[in-house]
């Protein structure tokens, strides 16, 4: 092992707190004039600091919106790890298997058409493509307050200079108070009321792919709209290579956009166009329309066009011809 | 240095995690069931979810949103298992790490798949520091490549700013488990600038900077 691969990390770390003596800010000079990966370190540090520093606030009711459901306070209470954490995935062939069962769920629930005349050239590779608009910017996020940031970032420094000897600080003291957005919270919409805590056993704690996938079209079919979106949300996090949760994507997309969040309507929409499928045509046809609700014409012009040339017989195409119309006048 | 600066650097970094105790609280609630607790705990850590997401992922990336609200569902979904060892933010920004980094690498690998042309890190837009824009995507695409261990690791080291004994207690690994690992993901970056020689060249003329 080298010199230059004995990184003084302690000492990275002082400077970060601007703790360093003297004699440590020489030690860690003298380290950074032969190791570029410290230098690096250090700048990058900054440059991610200043970089989420400068983004613009999330609209933290939104998102709970549509990650705290009554389905969510259900599972809540299972003793269930993390999906991030787990490693757990169900054999190919099972994948495979309950793939072509869940196309056609997702496909005849939500009322999608000509997946007939699609299946039959299955394979996602078969089908033409042509230049689908990719819109990967994210939906404008409308301007509202935040929660609480815990944690303010001073400024990056333009240089990368050591901090001086630390002054006397001052003992921190938090500047944050939950309580406004708490009573904010327990005003909102009513599909985010708790729910009761179930009195009968829990779900088996370990669902596959296929059985959150059916959990999700079993929510829909009973009109548990936020249930399902869970449940899909919940399928792609802990099986994003699974065919259930790329079909998944669409079936989210259209859910979504029924329920008014055409932002993430347009976001799974894209996804799944970008992995492809039987179920293209229809959902670059609600991709056009979450653009619609979006207020975004050229794009959704685009859209449309995008459409008709790739599938100028579809269903979608005359519906796509008359708002092309309607989007070209004055 | 002004002293005003080293005294807030000083106040963001070792400031306890806002209402900890209340914090603590709510994830014992909330993994019991507790809908109204579960929902005022996803307040409070919320705001650094969506910071630690944005830092894995650029705050520009098609699908930190996405990231944030998968994190979210996971923590809903860890509490049970959560046995207090770190503060519930911290527990909650480890979930944020490796689930962005998750939703990164899917990204990346759907992209490269379908064209690989796209590159889902080349939707950043303009900045004024095109250096800082490298570094960053040097970092990121070094988090795609490394092992699970080591890019959770560095992520937290440099794109959260913890310090190790921060990430031993919250990864639950001992500490030299996590210098180890950060050697290796050093090592691995060091590997990194060396095959870009316009990436070295910039961080040589950093070298008088200190």
């Amino acid at each position: 092992m080298r010199g230059v691969d004995l990184h003084p990390e302690e000492l990275i770390e002082r400077e970060a707190r601007g703790e360093l003596r003297v004699d440590e800010r020489q030690r860690l000079q003298a380290h950074l004039d032969v190791c570029a990966v410290c230098r690096f370190e250090l700048r990058t540090r900054r440059d991610v600091r200043a970089e989420v520093d400068e983004a613009e606030e999330v609209d933290v009711q939104r998102l709970l919106a549509t990650v705290l459901t009554p389905e969510a306070a259900r599972t809540a209470a299972r003793p269930v790890k993390p999906a991030v954490l787990r490693r757990a995935r169900p054999p190919r062939a099972l994948l495979l298997a309950a793939a072509l069962v869940t196309i056609a769920s997702v496909a005849g629930a939500a009322g999608w058409t000509e997946l007939r005349s699609n299946l039959s050239h299955r394979g996602h590779t078969v089908e033409t493509r042509v230049d689908a608009p990719r819109t990967l910017t994210p939906a404008p996020t409308p301007p509202a307050p935040l929660a609480p940031t815990p944690t303010p970032i001073p400024a990056p420094e333009p240089e990368l200079t050591l901090a001086p000897a630390p002054a006397p600080a001052p003992t921190p003291t938090s500047t944050v108070t939950p309580a406004p957005t708490l009573t904010l919270a327990r005003t909102l919409a009513p599909a985010l009321a708790p729910a009761p805590l179930p009195v009968t056993p829990p779900p088996p704690p370990e669902l596959g792919a296929g059985g959150l996938f059916d959990r999700a079209n079993q929510a829909r079919h009973a009109g548990d709209r936020a249930g399902a979106i869970q449940s899909y949300r919940t399928l792609v996090a802990q099986f994003p290579s699974s065919p259930e949760a790329h079909q998944a994507l669409a079936a989210l997309g259209k859910m979504l956009l029924d329920s008014g969040d055409a932002g993430g309507a347009l976001r799974s929409f894209d996804e799944y166009l970008r992995g492809g499928g039987p179920l293209r045509q229809d959902v670059m046809a609600d991709r056009a329309l979450a653009l619609q609700r979006l207020g975004r014409p050229s794009d959704e012009a685009a859209a449309w066009s995008s459409l008709i040339a790739s599938y100028p017989a579809s269903v979608h195409a005359e519906r796509a011809r008359r708002r092309l119309a309607e989007l070209e006048k004055p | 240095m002004a002293e005003e600066d080293v005294r807030a650097r000083k106040q963001t970094v070792e400031a306890p995690a806002p209402a900890e105790g209340l914090a603590m609280q709510l994830a014992r609630s909330a993994a019991t069931g507790d809908p109204d607790d579960t929902r005022r705990l996803l307040e409070l850590v919320a705001p650094r979810v969506v910071r630690a997401v944005r830092a894995v992922m650029g705050t520009q990336h098609p699908d930190v949103e996405d990231a944030v609200q998968l994190t979210l569902i996971a923590l809903i979904h860890a509490l049970p298992s959560f046995r207090g060892e770190c503060a519930p933010e911290r527990f909650a920004a480890r979930i944020a790490v490796r689930t962005a980094g998750a939703v990164r690498r899917r990204a990346r690998t759907r992209a490269t798949r379908e064209d690989g042309s796209i590159d889902p890190d080349g939707f950043l837009g303009d900045s004024e520091d095109p250096g800082a824009d490298r570094r960053r995507r040097t970092l990121r695409a070094l988090l795609d490549d490394l092992p699970e261990e080591q890019a959770e690791a560095l992520a937290m080291r440099i794109a959260l700013g913890w310090s190790l004994k921060d990430i031993a207690d919250t990864t639950g690994v001992p500490l030299n488990t996590v210098r180890s690992r950060i050697r290796l993901a050093k090592e691995a970056l060091r590997r990194r600038i060396a095959d870009d020689p316009s990436l070295a060249d910039e961080l040589d003329s950093l070298e008088g900077a200190p």
